[in-house]
């Protein structure tokens, strides 16, 4: 017993760390790392929108009023809940507790599809009322300042649509960690991956949770 | 209570906490409260992503290193909309040095609080630059004396033309300003 103990703690330990302590921060800290130039990605669209809508706020404003606040509300909460399971398969992956993992994966894939698919059928109603200036397609708009209502719609499709990408990329890792922890591993000191990834699925849930004020709630509804 | 029960009832209490303050934003955002919507909902997302970061993220039982990294992250978004946003908001405040005739207005007429207010004792334009003022359509030669004219505005063209006093260099703008920074601009010494 006490062999295999010893055997399984190497096998974790990679070599240029002290202990599992060690290496469970420089992990943390790595992602943070990669996180951080996450923050300056998004933050260079977030920049962009803040002087757009500086510029014509009762433009954006009108553009805004045309989302789908409805579906937007609940696709927030969709994404709050994926982050709750996140957290949650977090920790059974770190208590041990294969089942609860695998099925906590699970449910958080399943609630990110469901906040892709909302956001599919949104894009489909922008589509339909030509509001989607993206690949030259047509964009109709009968109110006053056409060029900034474009604008608005513009950054709409880029920020979410990176989000979108980010949350692809996300299910994609969701999926190996999925196949993995059903094969019983992931467990225990073995568990950074599920610990790393669930820090990359929350910073995705927070860029949503501003894009969501600042896309969905111009003025009042 | 154990450990692992407590650590779960954390994470369930953060997020009705989260859940809340999607129904308090959507909420306000109902009521019309001019410039506070956005105030409101931006701290209400701003509370949401500490919530996620100090609990869902566990930043709170992280390494003091790792601490440091998260608040660097947000510090450098910081500068950039600091330093980006003190380009783009400025930019139309060379309206305030520009009259409601077409004229040249001498610095020293400036007033006190204006953005072009340091440019005071800087000059007189060189020959060159004032050429460069006469050919814009200015003649009144008495606008060139020193401390130095700066600036010109075109009421029918809503253009204004500074020139820079040290180098000469005119840069040309469409005014683009809110109604309160032109009313400031027609009355400079209010």
């Amino acid at each position: 017993m006490v062999d295999i103990h010893a055997s399984s703690a190497t096998c974790a330990l990679a070599h240029q760390f002290d202990d599992l302590k060690q290496q469970h921060e420089a992990d943390e800290l790595g992602m943070w790392l990669f996180l951080s130039t996450e923050i300056m990605f998004f933050g260079g669209m977030f920049l962009a929108y803040t002087i757009y809508r500086t510029q014509d706020e009762a433009a954006f404003a009108a553009a805004s009023h045309q989302l789908d606040l409805l579906l937007g509300t609940i696709n927030t909460a969709v994404l709050l809940c994926s982050s709750l399971t996140m957290a949650l398969a977090v920790f059974a992956a770190e208590t041990l507790q294969r089942r609860n993992l695998v099925v906590l994966l699970a449910v958080t894939m399943l609630l990110g599809c469901v906040f892709l698919g909302i956001k599919g059928i949104e894009y489909f109603h922008k589509f339909e009322n030509g509001l989607m200036p993206v690949m030259g397609l047509p964009f109709e708009w009968h109110g006053p300042s056409p060029g900034h209502a474009e604008m608005f719609f513009d950054l709409y499709f880029l920020m979410t649509g990176v989000h979108a990408l980010h949350m692809l990329i996300g299910l994609g890792v969701l999926l190996i960690l999925l196949i993995r922890a059903s094969r019983g591993g992931l467990l225990g000191d073995f568990s950074a991956p599920v610990h790393v990834t669930g820090l990359y699925w929350h910073f995705v849930d927070i860029v949503w949770v501003f894009l969501f004020p600042l896309l969905y709630l111009i003025g009042a509804r | 209570m154990s450990p692992s029960r407590q650590t779960v009832s954390v994470f369930f209490a953060v997020f009705v906490a989260l859940m809340l303050l999607l129904a308090l934003t959507v909420e306000t955002a109902r009521h019309d409260l001019g410039r506070w919507n956005f105030v409101v909902s931006t701290l209400i997302a701003a509370a949401k992503a500490v919530l996620i970061i100090l609990y869902f993220m566990h930043v709170r039982r992280s390494a003091r290193i790792t601490k440091l990294l998260v608040c660097a992250g947000f510090f450098w978004l910081a500068i950039l909309f600091t330093l980006s946003l003190a380009d783009y908001w400025t930019r139309d405040w060379l309206s305030f040095i520009m009259d409601e005739s077409r004229r040249v207005c001498p610095v020293s007429e400036l007033h006190p609080r204006s953005p072009w207010a340091f440019c005071r004792g800087i000059g007189p334009f060189s020959g060159q630059t004032a050429r460069k003022l006469r050919s814009n359509g200015e003649s009144s030669p008495s606008l060139y004396r020193a401390p130095v004219a700066s600036a010109a505005y075109d009421r029918q063209t809503r253009t204004g033309t500074m020139l820079h006093p040290i180098s000469g260099a005119v840069w040309t703008q469409q005014r683009n300003t809110s109604a309160t920074l032109q009313a400031w601009a027609m009355h400079p010494r209010n």
